[in-house]
């Protein structure tokens, strides 16, 4: 009687094992898939921000760019591109985690809270070497950058 | 007794039919990653070509590549104050992206029609 016990006792132990490794390839799998899933979207998140914010103020300086309508200056506590045509003054900057375009007269004063938000930004410089601008923006803990050359400024060492 | 033969002969065959889906699903997932990561670079590669195009036709020295990438260029006078250039961006020996451009050299302009 008990080989027959014993043989009794195998197969529904077998039959459970084999479920439970099921449903575990089944977990593993579902993990797998959703770290991987959540992997390649924040990489595309990282991605996809400096570069657009990096994108759009180089579009910029290319829409501003004629004679005495680009310049450097600093606003609030970051530096800033200002863009002058026909009495209005865009400026372009980081304030509060967000690039902000703050498009008003050029003799009113505005603060830095009243530029409308555009992306989400930590940190941006802009610097110049000749007649070379460039844009540094710090997202995270990754750092972008990318050069942009106005056809309107001068000379090094002339008047921008 | 056939009947539970049965049931764990179907048991162990829908196993075995399930590790090779998720075989494949786990190939498809890394193989996304790579894609993922290729991406990444090209775009990173452009955005690099681009201010390297600026910065020569700027007169100035290039950006410094991040770590892993080289940027190498060249740049040649057509004549006439028109400049051809072309960047190459590679990320470990391998080409990963090349920009051919052309522009009208600064103080040329004043010259033209």
């Amino acid at each position: 009687m008990e080989p027959r016990s014993g043989g009794r006792l195998v197969r529904p132990a077998l039959t459970i094992v084999l479920c439970a490794l099921y449903l575990l390839l089944a977990g593993s799998l579902s993990l797998l898939s959703g770290q991987a899933y959540q992997a390649t979207a924040h990489s595309s998140d990282d991605t996809f921000l400096p570069r657009t914010a990096l994108s759009y103020l180089a579009n910029q300086v290319r829409r501003g760019d004629e004679a005495g309508g680009l310049s450097v200056t600093r606003f609030g506590d970051s530096d800033a591109l200002a863009l002058e045509e026909d009495g209005y003054t865009t400026l372009l900057y980081c304030w509060d985690g967000w690039l902000r375009e703050l498009y008003a007269q050029t003799d009113l004063s505005f603060t830095p809270a009243d530029g409308t938000q555009i992306l989400p930004l930590d940190a941006l410089e802009i610097g110049r070497e000749g007649r070379l601008l460039t844009f540094t923006i710090r997202s995270g803990d990754q750092q972008y950058s990318i050069s942009v050359s106005p056809r309107s400024w001068p000379e090094e060492g002339e008047a921008a | 007794m056939k009947r539970s033969h049965l049931f764990l002969l179907e048991l162990i065959l829908d196993l075995a039919l399930f590790v090779l889906c998720g075989a494949v699903c786990v190939g498809l997932f890394l193989h996304a990653g790579a894609m993922s990561r290729e991406s990444q670079r090209l775009t990173q590669a452009v955005a690099l070509a681009q201010s390297a195009a600026e910065a020569l036709r700027a007169d100035e020295l290039p950006p410094q590549a991040p770590q892993g990438y080289q940027i190498l260029s060249q740049v040649e006078e057509a004549g006439e104050g028109l400049y051809c250039a072309r960047v190459e961006i590679r990320w470990e020996d391998s080409v990963v992206y090349t920009l051919e451009t052309q522009w009208v050299g600064y103080g040329e302009e004043a010259d033209g029609p």
